[in-house]
This record gives C-alpha cells, sequence and structure tokens, in this order.
C-alpha cells in the first residue's frame, strides 16, 4: 500500500513540478528545481542546466520568448496552435475548459484554458484524486481517475507535445529550457505507458 | 499568467492534499496547492450563444457589427442589422478580427525591456512585468520631468482611436504639462480634407448620395476596397451600377476599376490637370448646374477657351468666384492640355466629362486619399472637389453630403485640474513644427492648426524645440506607417523611456521600454466612434462581448485611469480629481475603478443618445440598458441642401475663389511678416498671386531624377488591411490575392508586362525598389492593371515584427518590403498631411 501511494504521490509531484516549471521564473525558482532534481531521479539532468553562473534574468528573458513573446511566440505553449491552425481559443480549448468544469475547477489566472501549465495541473488534480480513492480504496474511483488522464493526455496534452518539445528545443536559449523540454516530453510518453499497463 | 485572488475556493482542495500525506508526502518542494485553479461550488450551467453588438475598426469604416458569442468566446461575426448606415452588413476584414484576438502572439502582461541598448538590431529582450510595477515606473517617470518643471518633455502618440480618445490624448497630456499630444492624423488623409474645407467650409470626409445618383468618378479611391463605409458600398454597388456610370481615376487597376465603365489610369500625380480640364470642359459645354452655381445674365455661355469673361456677366447663386476661376486657371487649360499632362486620351476625358455634366446635379467626384496625399496634393483635392460645386452635387440628392447632425458631448474641461507646472509647460512649441514658416498645417483655416505626424521624427531626433524624454504610444505603428521610417526607428532609440500600448508586438514596440498590452478594440472594450453613409450618420458602441484570454486593459480609458491613481498615490491627484468628474449620468456617482471609469465615461460622453429624458434627436431608447444592447445610434436622415448659402466658408458659399484660403494664408504670411507667394515659395508650391486662391494645376513633385529612377512608384491599400494591423492573421496572407494582381502569401510589385519585358524581369523574380531615400526588395508581377512607367505595390507587408506570420523571422527577414522604406518623408504642407503618392521615383533592379 504504502508502495503503491509513494508511487502515485511521486507521479502528482512531477506533474506538479512540470506544471510549475511553465510559469515565469521566480526569486527562489533555481533554488527549488535543485531540489526537486535532488530528491527525483529522473530530473536530475536538470541540476546540471541551473547554475550559479545562470541569471535568473537569462531564464525570464528565455523564458519570455518561447512561451510568453511579444513579436514571435516561439514555442507557443498553447494546445490550439497545433492541434488547429495556429489560433487561440478554438475548439479544442473549449473542450479543455469542459473537463476542467466537469472537474469542478474554475481556472484562476488569466490565460487561455490550454496552456501546458494548465494542463500538467489538471492532471495532477486528477492524480490528487487518484490518491485520495486509493487511500480510501475505492476501486471505481481509482479506475475512473486513471481513465480519465489516459482520456485526457490522449485527447490532449500528448497529442500536441512533441510539437512543442521540438520547438522549445529548437528556440531555447537556455540549457534549462531545452533539457525541461526534453524530459517533459520523455516523463509523459512514460507515464502514457505506466498508465496503458495499469489498465 | 496573472493569479487571481482565490485564497478561499483553494481551501477544500489543500484539505484533500494534506489529509493523504500522513500516508505517503506529496514533496513539499511546490507546496500541493492549486496555482491556475480553484474548486468551483457547483457546476455553470451552459449558456446559448447569443450576438452581442460592438464596433468594428477593421478600417475607418466603423461599422456596427455583431458579434455570436458563447461562453464567452467569440464564434463569428455579422454586421449590426440596427445601423442605418452599414445595413447589417461586414466586409472581409470583419472577419479577420477572430483572427486578431484571438492571436497567440498578442502581447499579453505588461513587460519591461531588460537591453539597455536600442535599435533595429537589438533584441529588447522584454520580460513579464506586473501591471503594478509597470504603472509606478511610468508614474515616475511623468513624475520627475513635474519635479524638474520640464512637463514639455513629455509626449504622447496616438495611431488609431475611439471617441474615448480625448481621455488619454488631451486630458492627460494637458494635465500633466505637455502641449505634445501627436495623432496619426495626417498619415490618414486629412489633405481629401482641404479641398472640401477651402470651397464649402467641410473639414472632413463625406458621404456619397449613391442610391441616387447617376455619375460617379473615384480618384483615386476604391471603395469597394478601401476608403470610408466600405461594407455600405460593397451592398449597395449592385443596384448603383444599375443606374450609374463609373469612372475610375487610377494609375493601377482597383477593385472598383474592374467594375467600372471606365478606367482612367492617369499618371501619377496628375489629377488636377484632369480636374482643370474637366472643369474647362464642363464650362465651355454649359454643362454646370444653373441652380447652385447661376448664369450668364444673358443666358449666353461666354466660356471661350483663351477668352476671360468679365465677372459682371455672370449671377452666381450659391457659389462664388467663378469667372474668377475661369479667368485665372480654366481658360486655357484644354481637353488637349489635360490629356498630355494625364497621358490619357482626349477623347476618353472628354466623355467622362460630358457624361458627369449631363447626369449634374446627380454626379459625385468621389476624392479619395490618391489625389490629394502628394506634394501639393492640397489643390488637387480642391480642383476636384470643385467639380462637385459646378454640377451642383454639393449637399444634393444623388451628390457629396456633410455628416448628419449627432449629439455626444464631449469630456469635462482639464483647466481647473491644470497647475501651474502644467500650464506652463503647455505652452511650449509642439514636437512636430506645425505652424512653422515651412508648415502652414491650416486645418479649418487656422495656421498651425493640422497635425505633421511625420515630422515629429524630426523634432524628437534635432530635440527642436526640445528633447522628448517619457513618451506614451497607443494603438499606432509610426516605425512602420510613416514613410522614410528608418526616422523613426532613430528618433524612438533616443527617446529614454517609451511606453507602447498595443495588442501585437510591432516594430515600434521593438524600441518600448515598457509594453502595455491592451485590450482588442472590437471584443474587449467600452467606446464609440461615428461614423456616416447611406444618408445617415451612426453613434456606434465599442463593447466587451467576451472574456479576454489575458489581463489586459483598455488603452484609452483604463490605463489612464490606473495611472491617475497611480499618481494620486505619489502625491499628484490632479488627474484623479479631474477624471472623477465623469459621472455616470444615471447614478451621478464618480468612478472608483478602472472598470467603472471606462463605463461612466463612456455613458457620460453618450448621454444624449440613450437617455429619453436628454433626448435631441435620432434613435430613441429607453435607457443605457437598451443602447447598449442594440449597440448603436442612428440619426435622422440627412436634409438635403440645408447647407446651400450657409457654408462656413468666408461667403457661405461654394468658393471656386477661395476667399477662405486667401485668409488662411494671409493669417500665416502675417504671422512671419512676408508675402502669401513667399509662403508658396517656401512650402515647395508653384502658385503665386491670385492662382493661390482658386482650384489649380501644380506639377507633382516627386523625389529623383527620371534618368536615375525611371519608374514611379504608385502606393494603395489592401482591401484586407486592418489599418495595416492585420499582417499576422493567416487569412491575410492566405487571401492576399484578393487585391487585384496580388498574390497569396507574398509581397510583389507590379510592373507593366511592357516593361518587365524591357527590363528582362520575369514573374516571381526577386526584385529591389530603389528609391532616393531606401530601398525594399520583394517579388516581381507582371500585370495589365498598372500604368507603363510605374510600379504598383500594396501597403501592408514588409513587416520584421508584429508576430510569427506578419515577419518571416523576426527582426531579421521581413515578409516582402514595406513601401514606407521607400518613400520620402515629404508633405502636403498646407495641410500638414504626409504624401504617399506620386512622390516617389524608384528604379528596379533584378537581385
Amino acid at each position: 500500500m504504502e508502495d503503491v501511494l509513494a508511487s502515485i504521490c511521486q507521479r502528482a509531484d512531477s506533474y506538479k513540478f512540470l506544471s510549475e516549471c511553465y510559469y515565469l521564473p521566480e526569486e527562489d525558482f533555481k533554488q527549488k528545481v535543485a531540489e526537486v532534481a535532488n530528491s527525483n531521479q529522473f530530473f536530475s539532468e536538470l541540476e546540471a542546466c541551473i547554475g550559479a553562473e545562470l541569471e535568473l534574468e537569462t531564464l525570464k528573458v528565455d523564458f519570455t520568448q518561447l512561451f510568453v513573446g511579444p513579436f514571435k511566440l516561439l514555442a507557443p505553449p498553447y494546445g490550439s496552435v497545433y492541434l488547429e491552425d495556429g489560433q487561440l481559443m478554438g475548439e479544442s480549448t473549449i473542450d479543455v475548459n469542459d473537463w476542467y468544469e466537469k472537474e469542478g475547477l474554475d481556472i484562476v489566472i488569466s490565460d487561455a484554458p490550454d496552456h501546458i501549465a494548465m494542463e500538467l495541473e489538471f492532471i495532477y488534480c486528477l492524480i490528487v484524486k487518484q490518491l485520495e480513492a486509493t487511500k480510501d480504496a475505492d476501486s471505481e474511483t481509482i479506475q475512473s481517475c486513471i481513465d480519465k488522464q489516459k482520456s485526457f493526455l490522449q485527447t490532449h496534452l500528448a497529442r500536441w507535445l512533441p510539437a512543442f518539445v521540438e520547438n522549445v528545443q529548437k528556440h531555447a536559449k537556455t540549457d534549462f529550457y531545452k533539457k525541461l523540454a526534453q524530459l517533459t516530453g520523455v516523463f509523459i510518453q512514460k507515464d502514457m505507458d505506466t498508465l496503458s499497463l495499469g489498465a | 499568467m496573472k493569479e487571481h485572488d482565490n485564497k478561499i475556493t483553494r481551501k477544500s482542495f489543500l484539505k484533500a492534499a494534506t489529509a493523504t500525506a500522513a500516508v505517503a508526502a506529496l514533496s513539499t518542494v511546490f507546496q500541493p496547492t492549486l496555482k491556475a485553479f480553484a474548486q468551483t461550488t457547483g457546476s455553470k450551467p451552459k449558456e446559448p450563444g447569443q450576438w452581442k453588438s460592438t464596433t468594428c475598426q477593421g478600417c475607418t469604416s466603423w461599422c456596427s457589427v455583431q458579434v455570436y458569442v458563447v461562453d464567452g468566446r467569440a464564434i463569428k461575426v455579422r454586421g449590426n442589422p440596427n445601423s442605418k448606415v452599414n445595413r447589417g452588413n461586414c466586409c472581409s476584414r470583419c472577419h479577420m478580427s477572430l483572427q486578431q484576438v484571438y492571436d497567440p502572439d498578442r502581447t499579453k502582461t505588461p513587460m519591461k525591456r531588460t537591453n539597455p541598448k536600442k535599435g533595429r538590431n537589438e533584441d529588447p529582450k522584454f520580460v513579464p512585468i506586473t501591471w503594478d510595477e509597470a504603472l509606478d515606473t511610468i508614474a515616475d517617470k511623468i513624475l520627475e520631468l513635474r519635479k524638474n518643471k520640464e512637463t514639455h518633455k513629455y509626449m504622447l502618440m496616438r495611431g488609431r482611436y475611439s471617441y474615448m480618445r480625448d481621455v488619454l490624448y488631451d486630458r492627460m497630456t494637458k494635465i500633466i504639462g505637455s502641449p505634445n499630444n501627436i495623432s496619426h492624423s495626417a498619415i490618414c488623409a486629412e489633405a481629401e480634407k482641404f479641398g472640401p474645407y477651402y470651397t464649402e467650409g467641410l473639414w472632413s470626409y463625406r458621404q456619397y448620395d449613391v442610391l441616387n445618383t447617376r455619375y460617379i468618378i473615384l480618384w483615386g479611391a476604391d471603395p469597394l476596397s478601401a476608403n470610408r463605409q466600405v461594407s455600405y458600398y460593397l451592398s449597395a454597388w449592385g443596384d448603383v451600377l444599375d443606374h450609374t456610370q463609373v469612372a475610375v481615376v487610377d494609375p493601377r487597376f482597383s477593385a472598383s476599376a474592374a467594375k467600372a465603365g471606365e478606367w482612367m489610369p492617369i499618371k501619377p500625380g496628375q489629377d488636377g490637370a484632369l480636374a482643370v480640364g474637366m472643369a474647362h470642359i464642363l464650362l465651355t459645354e454649359g454643362l454646370w448646374h444653373k441652380e447652385f452655381v447661376g448664369d450668364f445674365n444673358d443666358g449666353v455661355n461666354k466660356f471661350i477657351p483663351g477668352q476671360t469673361v468679365n465677372e459682371e456677366d455672370f449671377t452666381e447663386k450659391y457659389t462664388s468666384g467663378l469667372v474668377k476661376w475661369w479667368n485665372i486657371e480654366l481658360k486655357d487649360k484644354t481637353p488637349e492640355w489635360a490629356a498630355e499632362k494625364a497621358g490619357l486620351p482626349v477623347k476618353q476625358i472628354v466623355q467622362v466629362a460630358t457624361d458627369f455634366g449631363k447626369a449634374a446635379p446627380r454626379a459625385i467626384c468621389w476624392v479619395g486619399g490618391g489625389p490629394a496625399m502628394q506634394v501639393r496634393g492640397g489643390y488637387s483635392s480642391m480642383a476636384a472637389h470643385a467639380l462637385n460645386g459646378l454640377v451642383g452635387s454639393v449637399d444634393n440628392v444623388g451628390g457629396t453630403l456633410a455628416g448628419n447632425k449627432e449629439y455626444t458631448v464631449s469630456f469635462p474641461k482639464p483647466d481647473d485640474f491644470m497647475d501651474d507646472i502644467a500650464k506652463k509647460g503647455k505652452k511650449h512649441k509642439k514636437i512636430d513644427h506645425r505652424g512653422r514658416k515651412e508648415f502652414p498645417a491650416l486645418k479649418k483655416g487656422k495656421p498651425g492648426s493640422a497635425v505633421i505626424t511625420n515630422n515629429a521624427a524630426e523634432g524628437i531626433l534635432n530635440e527642436d524645440p526640445n528633447e522628448i524624454k517619457v513618451a506614451i504610444a497607443y494603438m499606432n505603428n509610426f516605425t512602420f506607417s510613416c514613410p522614410q521610417t528608418e526616422r523613426w526607428e532613430r528618433a524612438l532609440t533616443k527617446i529614454p523611456f517609451l511606453v507602447h500600448i498595443t495588442t501585437n508586438a510591432s516594430e515600434f514596440t521593438h524600441f518600448a521600454d515598457i509594453v502595455l498590452p491592451s485590450v482588442h478594440h472590437m471584443f474587449e472594450k467600452w467606446g464609440y466612434v461615428k461614423s456616416m453613409g447611406n444618408g445617415h450618420r451612426h453613434v456606434t458602441l465599442l463593447e466587451p462581448v467576451i472574456k479576454p484570454v489575458w489581463d489586459v486593459h483598455i488603452d484609452e480609458t483604463e490605463i489612464p485611469w490606473l495611472l491617475a491613481e497611480k499618481l494620486a498615490e505619489k502625491g499628484f491627484d490632479n488627474l484623479q480629481r479631474h477624471y472623477r468628474e465623469y459621472k455616470d449620468p444615471e447614478t451621478g456617482k464618480s468612478a472608483t475603478t478602472e472598470k467603472e471609469f471606462a463605463l461612466y465615461s463612456l455613458k457620460y460622453a453618450t448621454h444624449n443618445l440613450w437617455d429619453p429624458a436628454a433626448h435631441k434627436g435620432g434613435d430613441k431608447f429607453s435607457g443605457w440598458e437598451e443602447f447598449k444592447k442594440v449597440g448603436v445610434w442612428n440619426s435622422s436622415s440627412y436634409p438635403y441642401r440645408k447647407r446651400w448659402g450657409k457654408m462656413k466658408t468666408k461667403t457661405h458659399k461654394f468658393e471656386f475663389y477661395s476667399e477662405t484660403l486667401k485668409a488662411a494664408l494671409a493669417a500665416h504670411a502675417e504671422k512671419y511678416k512676408t508675402t502669401v507667394d513667399d509662403i508658396l515659395e517656401t512650402c515647395n508650391y508653384q502658385a503665386r498671386g491670385e492662382q493661390a486662391f482658386v482650384p489649380h494645376y501644380e506639377e507633382p513633385y516627386l523625389w529623383g531624377s527620371e534618368k536615375e529612377f525611371p519608374f514611379i512608384h504608385v502606393d494603395y491599400k489592401s482591401r484586407l488591411n486592418r489599418e495595416g494591423r492585420s499582417a499576422n492573421c493567416p487569412w491575410y496572407q492566405e487571401f492576399k490575392d484578393l487585391d487585384p494582381g496580388d498574390v497569396a502569401w507574398d509581397d510583389v510589385a507590379k510592373l507593366n508586362p511592357i516593361d518587365a519585358k524591357k527590363l528582362g524581369i520575369k514573374d516571381g523574380d526577386n526584385i529591389k525598389l530603389i528609391s532616393k531615400t531606401g530601398q525594399l526588395e520583394c517579388h516581381a508581377k507582371l500585370w495589365e492593371g498598372v500604368r507603363p512607367g510605374t510600379v504598383a505595390k500594396c501597403y501592408g507587408q514588409g513587416h520584421w515584427a508584429y508576430g510569427r506570420v506578419a515577419a518571416k523571422e523576426y527582426g531579421k527577414v521581413a515578409r516582402g518590403g514595406s513601401n514606407n522604406e521607400i518613400i520620402p518623408a515629404d508633405y502636403d504642407r498646407l495641410s500638414g498631411s504626409t504624401a504617399f503618392y506620386a512622390v516617389t521615383r524608384v528604379k528596379v533592379v533584378k537581385v
């Protein structure tokens, strides 16, 4: 039981961590990344990308050009850009929003619902629900949470992530965002495999 | 991504997360809280889709439109059926707005520059900051100017606007204490207003009574593409062609020419020659409209080519100076003379002029920017418009009309809120040099009253009359839209602190220190605009019909309010106290937040339209809510011939000999203790003596010799240009071939095949257009729709910023070349207008 819970927690943590990485880096960001890299083998390579010589401002500038713009958004972090002709707020975006609403979640930040940080956090939410259900040994809810994660990833995030990762790797100026994108891609792929096995 | 305040709603999730922590711990590095979400208390019912009223400002038509909104998202658009001006129509530009509002390249958050170096090749390295930090920085910069009593070094630049403009453009600039609010008007079509003003006292664009007319001559206007009230004219044109002959004067084959009976591919800049030639024909053939103009006392036409006429022999009715005009200018301007100048067949000129005259008074000379926005173009504008006077179509059925009366009101006066610093600051001279000897800028008869937008770059660069230290600009892109753009690049580099309020980061934003993300006017803004067509005026509301994706604010109201709050916090509360005067007419309350201010100021300005108790005319509403829903107020229909004999000219008549211009020029000359002739010489006009006061021909003034630069560049506007703001819309590129001769996803210069053959140029070749002041690179298109000896190229492409579609590679590779890279900065100095047409000679070189 402990092992099962621990592994669910680790998945949740990983999603939460990845989600946080797609916000503008704040003062303690490098330190937090280092802590996660130390405690989670999968993210260990990130530590080398955030050495002492890397200025927070360099990270901020890179983050901004990749994910915020202006001028040309180098790696649009929005699902619809990849799934629907390069524009925002398409049908796929509304579908994502419907997913959130069905789970009783309201967006409280100003951005499009299919922003990568939100989609990652959404899966995190589903995993936390799964964690609760596991604790309560509620097998029906466990299965439904797993099914939802699989289905959401298949319908949304996993469909556009490879193109997104490619964009980041092509345009990022810092090793950190290149590595982050790569690990995000690998992580989601592996997680999809895990979910399929678990089903 | 800005976080909302959601502490309470996060609680329940926290509980769940921490409860599990006892069993197996979630990491504490990133707190197990929700960041993007809050848990809802219950599911929200889905609202059915709804058509919501607003306004399209994709061009200067300003159509009242509606947006179909589902769950806060814009799905589709249509014309607002409640408008009597655009009558439920909208055009292709309106549809493109959907790609603008949901453009992933939009500015999403306030940003600051982290690279202190500025220049075309410097990456600004913007990073997001909060609204608070952005406003704090701007307020400090303004207060520093005030502390040092140098508020005149503050500047406000305005591009497109709604009529909420004065909140930011006028009142804020005055209360801070600067004379330097510089609008874009002079790069629009001000010279087009010069002709109507100095003949009939109307400093305005006109509306055209096309459903009642019988003949239309389009002078460098392409109403099926651009100009004004495009959607109305598009919808009416089928009927128009049933009963109306149309002739198009334009060196290139425009969309309107494609539907016209006559295309007159005139030599660029010779519009004045054609106009006075036509006037000569109308008079010698006795085709003037006697009811409006009057007649010879004995009824015998004495307008005989080459012969002067006694003024006493002719009695005018609603016009003034006809015989003077004939004697000073027209008597020798024979069709043969005009044909030679204009490069058109004598027969065509005579035919068009005669048919036009026979249709009088239902005959329209539709004078667009083409003939007017040229060096010396003010006089071409006058000459072409004067034909409307001859045929009596001015203010008449089937003619050219002014705007109907409307009843919006100005915002409260700023005077009581201007302290000594502000009053002294405002007294300084303006940065654009208007009113100097070489820039008469005679708007509405008053010297030095028109803006000279493009010359502000010189003022900034030369610190003449002073340096500019702090500048705010909104909805503009002078580094792209003003000729000789590199001057603006240098000027903006020189301004130590520049703020740009914009939806997309443009070539202008590239030089900014702070970027503020603006709402999209059509979907996210409170405002109003006025526009006319179909014999009506409408006042149409801009309304926030969707939930913005990002944390953006309204450029003209919310941002100045927020800045006023910030200034007040720091001890300067004059602006905030002033804005509190814009009270909600329904409750009498002052605004307390930026959102309230945006709404109250709009309700204030439009009060007479929606409040039944304040009703003065036109549509009547039960109150604000109904007005908001309907989205547009319509005037009553046009009162024809009301202005006959009551025109706002010196004589109150339609002036063929402009006493009004004579007085304006004399006033300017008096200012410099010199003669009108000296002023004309200084300002690069050819007229001397009495000729200056009548519509007359001036040779076009072109930059570069014919020998070195054998072609004349023809600049024009795309039917898809949302005033240059649509290049980042994929549809813009995909459908670029809607402009006759153009190519999708490309930027082409169109050459006549005869010329191309001589140069050995084929379709698709990479070519350079080189002028005396710049060069651009694009593709060649061989096309019969351009007059040999000219190269036509549509304005709109050539962005090196603005987004992933607009530019091939931001900062490095433009998509094609911008016309303003080759057009020299020159002016029609009497109106202050920038010259775009018939000013640039180019050579064409294969790359």
